[in-house]
């Protein structure tokens, strides 16, 4: 048998199944990690500020010429869901039982958003709509992204 | 400094599904094709291997040591590029240009139809920290995200995303390479399901199974060998923040594929692409990406590349073909194959060797490509034909 001799029948083909071992693992937040989820225990949004520019959420190195390492801050808002899209299928093509909304949410100025589920009327969300966070009770609280629970439209 | 050329090119598979082989036999395959094109013997000729591969694609920790044996690279120096294929081309190109490399083997594969959890694969990618816990239903969802911010900026509507996916899957009725060619109507296109606002089922290309291989040969040597050498006159590629921090992307563009573009255009010695070159095959896995990349290359002014689409100028018969392929959604996405699909598909027309969307008199070409969702790398060459080169 050589490589040119192909099986092509359904019952000659075989696979033997396997599971990659890559379901655990720690990731540490980093300086300013710990700096922002301090802000986040506290139910408050964290920023970072690269000299005059706010950039959301914050991380390590800021994106200019000098690589500095950017200052973490509280932003207190207005809110609002710069991009949106409402998702009804999943990667592998099923229906979602309920569609979700999922923004980019900014504030104005600021460069980039953090990633959310917007608790929405899927048919009421447009880009650039108000909107606020909702955070988990205090003492439920670790200081990651999960604190925020959801964000809701601004007046629900 | 002496030019880099492709004097063999090797492809197997292009299909949604391969189960007659694994990838490593996959590869072979597309290997023992390239070989035969050159006319070279990889265990004599060959000074190194360059491989594009990512271990989770393979289901393998430290996949790269997969490489050497099913392309002739055993015993040789062989080193892989965790990236797309064109950037482990770049990489050759350089082996090359320093002069100690005579003759490099470039090799691209993906076998998705083996990655029983591409989805979660694909969240797996995400960052930990600020992506992953806020569990988005779909993990390539910044697809919807640079669609929209790409119509908000310049007006264009869903309908010229759809005219862009029925157009590219048309064309592929004419490749035999292309597996999710179909004739379709931009109306068919729209009123299918939409799986995250903009986007429908067909803005969004299928995956396939493929691997490519290429010779690469130093000019003079490329010259001696082959009467039908494809000359690397340029080629780039960068990161923008990258995914660790895919929020502060520059949302409904694609800066890195107009830095890769600048490099590969000042290597090329090019100032206007339009005049300069002949056709492009360019990124579209998703529709919308087509218009932005025409965009990033300087192949439409800012803003105005769906006006340009709508009025036909980048058909076959217009100023400019762009994807005569069919692009990705007439062929499909091969994980880290995807640019050598495209190039593969531009070396091809510049050979006169097409086939039925062989197009006329091409003699340079752009080929760009991204490496897909979530990253935001992408990469650009120009390529000459034979008649270019001598």
């Amino acid at each position: 048998m050589v490589s040119w001799d192909k099986r092509a029948l359904p019952g000659d083909i075989i696979h033997y199944p396997g599971k990659q071992e890559a379901d655990y693992y720690l990731y540490p937040p980093g300086i300013h990690g710990k700096e922002a989820a301090e802000l986040l225990k506290k139910g408050k949004v964290p920023g970072m500020l690269c000299g005059d520019q706010l950039f959301l959420p914050p991380k390590t190195f800021c994106p200019d010429e000098e690589m500095s390492e950017g200052t973490v801050v509280e932003v207190e808002g207005p809110f609002l869901a710069a991009l949106v899209t409402v998702i009804y299928e999943d990667f592998y093509g099923r229906s979602l039982e309920e569609p979700q909304v999922l923004g980019l949410i900014t504030v104005p100025g600021a460069v980039g958003g953090y990633l959310g589920v917007i608790k929405a009327d899927p048919e009421m969300v447009f880009p650039g709509m108000r909107v606020k966070p909702v955070f988990k009770k205090e003492e439920e609280r670790t200081g990651a992204i999960t604190d925020i629970l959801y964000w809701v439209p601004e007046g629900d | 400094m002496e030019r880099a050329a492709i004097i063999g090119v090797g492809w197997y598979g292009l299909r949604p599904t391969t189960p007659e082989v694994s990838f490593r036999e996959m590869v072979f395959e597309a290997a023992t094709r390239a070989y035969e094109d050159a006319g070279i013997d990889p265990r004599q000729d060959v000074d190194a291997f360059l491989s594009a591969q990512e271990d989770f694609w393979e289901g393998i920790a430290i996949a790269d040591e997969f490489a050497p044996e099913p392309l002739g690279g055993v015993l040789r120096p062989t080193v892989t590029v965790a990236g797309d294929g064109l950037q482990a081309l770049a990489n050759a190109v350089m082996l090359v240009q320093t002069g100690f490399f005579d003759i490099v083997v470039v090799e691209a594969h993906g076998k998705p139809s083996d990655i029983a959890s591409l989805g979660e694969i694909y969240e797996f990618a995400l960052d930990p920290i600020h992506h992953r816990p806020v569990k988005p239903a779909h993990p390539l969802f910044m697809m919807a995200f640079d669609a929209q911010a790409y119509m908000m900026r310049t007006g264009a509507d869903p309908s010229h995303l759809a005219l862009v996916a029925a157009e590219n899957r048309a064309r592929g009725l004419r490749n035999p390479r292309a597996s999710y060619a179909a004739k379709i109507s931009v109306d068919e296109v729209l009123e299918a399901e939409t799986i995250m606002d903009p986007l429908t089922r067909y803005d969004i290309a299928g995956y396939v199974d493929a691997a490519i291989v290429l010779v690469v040969a130093r000019e003079s040597v490329a010259k001696k060998l082959s009467d039908k050498p494809v000359f690397i006159d340029g080629i780039g590629y960068a990161t923008e923040t990258g995914t660790g921090t895919l929020e502060w992307h520059s949302w409904g563009r694609m800066p890195s594929m107009r830095v890769a573009a600048m490099t590969a255009y000042a290597q090329a010695g090019i100032g206007d692409p339009l005049s300069s070159t002949d056709f492009a095959e360019v990124e579209d896995r998703a529709s919308h990406y087509q218009l932005i990349a025409l965009e990033e290359l300087g192949l439409a002014p800012e803003d105005q590349a769906h006006k340009l689409y709508e009025r036909g100028e980048y058909e076959l018969d217009g100023y400019y073909p762009v994807n005569p392929s069919g692009g990705s959604l007439a062929m499909g996405v091969a994980l880290e194959a995807t640019g050598l699909v495209r190039l593969l598909e531009a070396v091809l027309q510049l050979r006169g060797e097409a086939g039925g969307h062989q197009l006329d008199g091409v003699e340079r070409a752009i080929v760009a490509s991204w490496r897909g969702p979530p990253t935001t790398t992408s990469m650009v060459a120009v390529l000459s034909g034979p008649e270019m080169g001598f």
